[in-house]
């Protein structure tokens, strides 16, 4: 009884950490997508400390992506293999904001003396994959929305989680 | 140990991505057109013309990069626009996030009707 109530407890600690820095990055992410508002240096120093964040909440969930990789094919719920691909969708869209941004960058590059030649084709691509980024983000919110709702619950206003055997499934199942 | 192989995976399949990314868009004249027209600017790279030294500096960006600047200047900290595009994403993903929550309420109330209607039946 002891021991559950512990691994209760980590899970608990766990959750809470996943779901403030997924809050962070969120956040983070939908100021760094104004650069009007901030100016172009803090969207790109923002950009790039918002890739450690995204790193970090890939470890996090890292357990998760290998189930889902192991059972796609064989196991997995639809649901779970939605947000799966949608998740890789994400990481390809990322990585190429990531990419097109650092490529025309006028603040990080330039100042560590590095000068990268840029066609108006990786400035489009920035502004295309960041455009796509916000629908991509709102699916992933979307289909992550019972797991933030029942974490704000019970880590941050300590109230218990409703008991729904299919739901249980289901959360487990949402992580990342 | 663990953690340092997790992160080379991750840095691993970004680098992939990235090279595929580079040599598809660096050497692929076909992509940099489709970009080109997706950004409103095929017309004028179809006719090569707008700009004085042909279509070269749209290419090189320069143009567009002194446009960009100038937009930067116009729109920049304080000028009330720029508040209005980040609202417009949050709002893009409260709705989408709305669209699903409703269509899940939705489709379990028809599940809720469809197993309760042969219960009914059978009852009656």
């Amino acid at each position: 009884m002891g021991h559950l109530k512990n691994v209760k407890k980590i899970i608990h600690k766990q959750n809470l950490v996943k779901l403030t820095l997924d809050i962070i990055i969120f956040v983070g992410f939908l100021i760094a997508m104004e650069p009007g508002l901030t100016g172009i240096a803090i969207h790109e120093w923002l950009t790039i400390a918002g890739t450690a964040a995204f790193i970090t909440h890939l470890l996090l969930n890292w357990e998760w992506i290998i189930q889902i990789t192991r059972r796609f094919f064989r196991k997995a719920s639809g649901q779970a293999r939605i947000n799966y691909v949608l998740n890789w969708l994400l990481f390809v869209d990322m990585v190429l904001i990531m990419l097109s941004g650092l490529i025309i960058s006028r603040v990080v590059l330039p100042g560590w003396g590095i000068h990268l030649s840029s066609n108006h084709s990786w400035r489009t691509l920035h502004s295309l994959t960041a455009d796509l980024f916000i629908p991509i983000l709102g699916l992933h919110v979307a289909l992550h929305w019972r797991w933030i709702v029942s974490t704000i619950k019970r880590c941050v206003l300590g109230l218990s989680p409703v008991r729904k055997s299919s739901r249980t499934i289901d959360v487990q199942e949402m992580q990342v | 140990m663990k953690l340092l192989i997790r992160i080379l995976i991750i840095l691993t399949a970004a680098a992939i991505i990235s090279i595929i990314a580079i040599a598809v868009v660096n050497d692929n004249g076909l992509v940099q057109t489709a970009l080109a027209s997706l950004s409103g600017e095929g017309e004028r790279l179809r006719r090569g013309s707008g700009n004085q030294d042909g279509i070269a500096p749209l290419f090189g960006g320069r143009h567009l990069e002194e446009r960009s600047v100038g937009n930067m200047e116009r729109y920049g900290l304080g000028s009330g626009v720029s508040g209005v595009s980040l609202l417009k994403n949050l709002t893009i993903i409260a709705a989408i996030v709305l669209i699903y929550w409703l269509a899940g309420k939705f489709v379990g109330v028809i599940r809720k009707w469809a197993v309760q209607k042969p219960l009914n039946i059978i009852e009656t």
